[in-house]
């Protein structure tokens, strides 16, 4: 009985999962016919690429949303990292990628703590860090790009495990794999949902509901932070606003993978479906060569339309 | 209008159904000229709604009525109050941020807009002011922000605001309503306001609900009583007195087959399973009880009488108790993290709001059931076993009767009853050796609720000693051992109520109010 078997996952939801789906794969194959080069093994590679990245920072940002906060730091931090790996690995090498991870859990802890104990919204902490730290990117650059030239730092995001699937793709299928463990089978992933339905029930259960949402943030700025150095490493360079695009572009993720803005609803499981459908979509749009501006309007309405289709509007009884 | 004797309004055979449950059947109301009216009955009476549907919040589903002497269907409040027809809202309806003429007049800006579309600050306030002035409230400043004025002056704000708007709509005689006023205000507000509620019925008429019978024998002309959503009696002049109120208020027949009393244990020198010493704090005024292994301790009051307080502190929970110890086992609860010490200790809690407290809704049935007792549903690895956990929800779904599709569906499909079950299979599947209920059977189905006693029943039998916090009369009387009527914040009285002898629920309520 496949109802019975999953935890967080029943009917309705299972309902919802396979309409995404549908339209997904519905899109990508009228892609692939409408642009000839979509098919072809060099762009496949590409898309994984970057929808390994954004899928790894959506996936902080899954547990944060699921709260009912928001993290808009995402993109600061993931830049900051970035140019941290491209600034520290011609000394460290390899050693640079932990120490760029540590300092984006940091900024996500720093995130969770001035919430939760300054009592300030989630939303304006991380539109302060968020410029705090995109200064500071600034200032650990000088305001110029910088290379990324150590070999192994380089393999981690180019390379490919016998030379069939990338490392990159790799690594977020380990993250994600990691994730859905957590977000189902924890008590921290059963509390995030639980405090985002209402804080009093984590609270009832005894829980120290500030700390599951300190958790949370750092979680979230641990992967933004390592989704700026796979940036980094993929693209061999790093640019000050480099992961500037992340922000939305994980919101989005996240609730066209049908977890409510509002928290309380949805799954981790689910970004994964977001992730993959923004960059396909985007990737399309390059191929066929449309114009920026056209594309920025044709994604956005896509992007209304997959939420409409995607998220229990129904229910929502105060939509803010 | 010619002399009193045609009501100004006047309802009739109205019924308001919720989800198909009649909440109010078959109401006749009236309101006289220059009279305060009092709708009294228990707790879920019809009280509100009724109230609601002369305000034009709810829609009767059937009935008539009429105001000024024309037929009076409003679609809404605003209709309500262009009709002349105001209500001061318990939960007040004032934004605190705004000034107070801005209040007053909120939403009829057009109406002081001149041409050039700039609104008459000048002329809102004066008008404002006069209003304020005529109602002796001379000493609040309609410039002044209403966040900056005490809550029963912005009690008194409103009831201006509902002068300002009769006459702005040309009602010279508007009805005010009146939704428990004096909860949240003190003695000497109370009397201030009564005194002018009396000053202004020369101007209009009022309709007043209270949790307090003797504000309403202090302050109303005549006085509705509802019981079940009916009618039930009414009283005027002489005949009201709170004996004859309450009489008539309650006085259901209690079925000792329905609440199983047979079931009941008589406890001879079982050992005590908790008790309370000098409970104090907001709304609770040194409370101290012990229950026993098995035992089903009621405790009754009115709303506001601090009892759903006495049980958030016996949990540990918001409002935090300022004072008093909670013993368990021969182990004093700490005052500070007294919660997570509780739930340890197996004591469980059923909070009054089940959709914020007690469920997720968008959790599975299984998920929600092992909230309480995750460890206990690990495997070695640290992790959550499905499995376990299936088989955890499948217990309690038989044990509990859950009706549901299975252990995987959303709590969010459940009815009320079955989502209640959800909540108490919560702490069962825990070892629960205490369990604190406040009104576990609040917007349950009949059937549902005897299910939910007969839970009840098997967790005394199996000797867990339980706390019914209740508003519902007969089901205090017939679950508990004993009961306890609490009063402001005090314990009033304390009863022994063996199976073959429970007390009446006008012993219990004489005590209450």
């Amino acid at each position: 009985m496949l109802q019975a078997s999953r935890a967080g996952c029943n009917d309705g939801e299972l309902r919802r999962r396979a309409v995404t789906i549908f339209v997904f794969m519905i899109a990508t194959v009228a892609f692939g016919f409408v642009a000839p080069s979509f098919g072809t093994l060099a762009n496949i590679r590409a898309i994984e690429l970057s929808s390994s990245v954004l899928l790894i920072a959506s996936i902080g940002a899954t547990f944060v949303i699921l709260m009912g906060s928001i993290d808009l730091s995402i993109g600061a931090v993931a830049s900051f990292c970035g140019m941290l790996v491209a600034r520290l690995s011609p000394d460290l090498g390899l050693w640079s990628v932990p120490i760029a991870c540590v300092v984006g859990l940091a900024f996500g802890a720093i995130n969770g703590l001035v919430y939760v104990y300054l009592r300030i919204p989630s939303i304006l902490v991380t539109l302060g860090s968020a410029t705090t730290i995109s200064g500071a990117v600034l200032f650990i650059s000088d305001g110029r790009s910088l290379s990324v030239s150590d070999p192994a730092v380089i393999d981690m995001a180019q390379g490919a495990l016998a030379n069939v699937v990338p490392n990159a793709v790799l690594i977020s299928a380990v993250i994600y794999g990691a994730a859905v463990l957590v977000g189902d089978r924890t008590r921290f992933g059963r509390m995030t949902l639980a405090i985002g339905s209402d804080e009093q029930i984590a609270a009832l259960m005894g829980v120290r509901v500030n700390a599951i949402k300190v958790q949370a943030f750092a979680l979230s700025g641990l992967l933004s932070g390592f989704a700026g150095v796979l940036l980094a490493a993929r693209l061999g360079s790093a640019t000050v606003t480099m992961g500037s695009y992340m922000t939305l572009d994980t919101i989005t993720a996240v609730v066209v993978g049908g977890t409510a803005i509002t928290g309380g609803s949805g799954n981790v499981r689910l970004t994964i479906i977001g992730g993959l459908f923004i960059t396909t979509f985007s990737d399309v749009m390059n191929i066929l060569a449309l114009p920026p501006y056209l594309q920025a309007i044709i994604q956005g309405t896509v992007i209304l339309v997959a939420v409409l289709l995607n998220t229990r509007r129904a229910s929502a009884e105060d939509v803010k | 209008m010619n002399g009193v004797s045609a009501p100004i309004y006047s309802m009739r055979n109205a019924s308001k159904r919720f989800n198909g449950i009649a909440v109010v059947e078959g109401i006749d109301l009236d309101v006289f000229p220059n009279e305060i009216v009092g709708i009294a009955g228990e707790n879920g009476a019809g009280k509100s709604t009724t109230l609601k549907m002369i305000a034009g919040i709810h829609a009767p589903n059937a009935g008539s009525m009429r105001l000024f002497g024309k037929s009076f269907r409003p679609l809404s409040y605003t209709h309500a109050v262009e009709a002349g027809i105001s209500m001061v809202f318990q939960e007040q309806a004032l934004i605190s941020s705004l000034a107070v003429y801005e209040n007053i007049f909120l939403s009829l800006e057009p109406y002081f807009t001149s041409w050039l579309g700039i609104v008459d600050r000048g002329a809102m306030i004066a008008v404002s002011e006069r209003h304020l002035k005529n109602l002796g409230l001379g000493y609040i400043d309609p410039r002044r922000r209403t966040g900056d004025y005490a809550f029963h002056d912005r009690q008194m704000i409103e009831i201006a605001k509902a002068f300002a708007l009769a006459e702005h709509f040309h009602i010279d005689h508007p009805i005010i309503l009146l939704d428990e006023p004096t909860a949240a205000i003190g003695e000497r507000e109370i009397k201030i306001l009564f005194e002018s509620i009396r000053r202004y019925r020369r101007r209009a008429s009022f309709v007043l609900i209270t949790h307090r019978l003797a504000e309403y024998v202090e302050l109303c002309d005549r006085i509705y009583v509802f019981k079940d959503g009916r009618n039930v009696g009414e009283f005027a002049g002489e005949e009201i007195s709170e004996q004859s109120l309450h009489r008539a208020m309650v006085g259901r027949i209690r079925d000792d087959e329905y609440f199983m009393e047979k079931r009941q244990l008589s406890l001879g020198g079982a050992p005590i399973a908790i008790s309370a010493h000098g409970l104090s704090g907001q709304n609770v005024k040194n409370v101290s009880f012990e229950i026993r292994k098995g035992e089903i301790l009621g405790l009754g009051g009115l709303v506001g009488c601090g009892k759903e307080a006495v049980a958030r502190a016996v949990v540990g929970f918001e409002p935090f108790p300022l004072n008093g110890t909670v013993e368990l086992g021969g182990e004093v609860l700490p005052l500070r993290g007294r919660g997570k010490a509780a739930i340890k200790r197996g004591v469980g809690f059923v909070p009054k709001e089940r959709k914020s407290e007690g469920i997720v809704p968008y959790m599975s049935v299984q998920a929600n059931m092992s909230l309480a007792s995750l460890p206990l549903v690990s495997s070695l690895s640290g992790f959550l076993s499905r499995s376990r956990e299936r088989r955890l929800a499948e217990k309690y779904i038989n044990r509990l009767r859950v009706r549901c599709k299975g252990p995987a569906q959303l709590c969010q499909f459940l009815s009320g009853g079955n989502q209640q079950k959800v909540v108490i299979a919560k702490w069962l599947a825990r070892k629960t050796q205490v369990l604190v209920l406040d009104n576990p059977t609040r917007g349950v189905d009949v059937g549902a609720k005897q299910e939910i006693y007969s839970v009840l029943r098997d967790l005394a039998e199996e000797g867990v000693a339980i706390l019914l916090v209740t508003d519902d009369l007969p089901e205090l009387i017939g679950m508990s051992n004993r009961i306890l009527v609490m009063r402001e914040g005090e314990l009033q009285f304390e009863c022994s109520a063996p199976a073959d002898n429970k007390p009446t629920e006008q012993e219990l309520v004489q005590h209450m109010v």
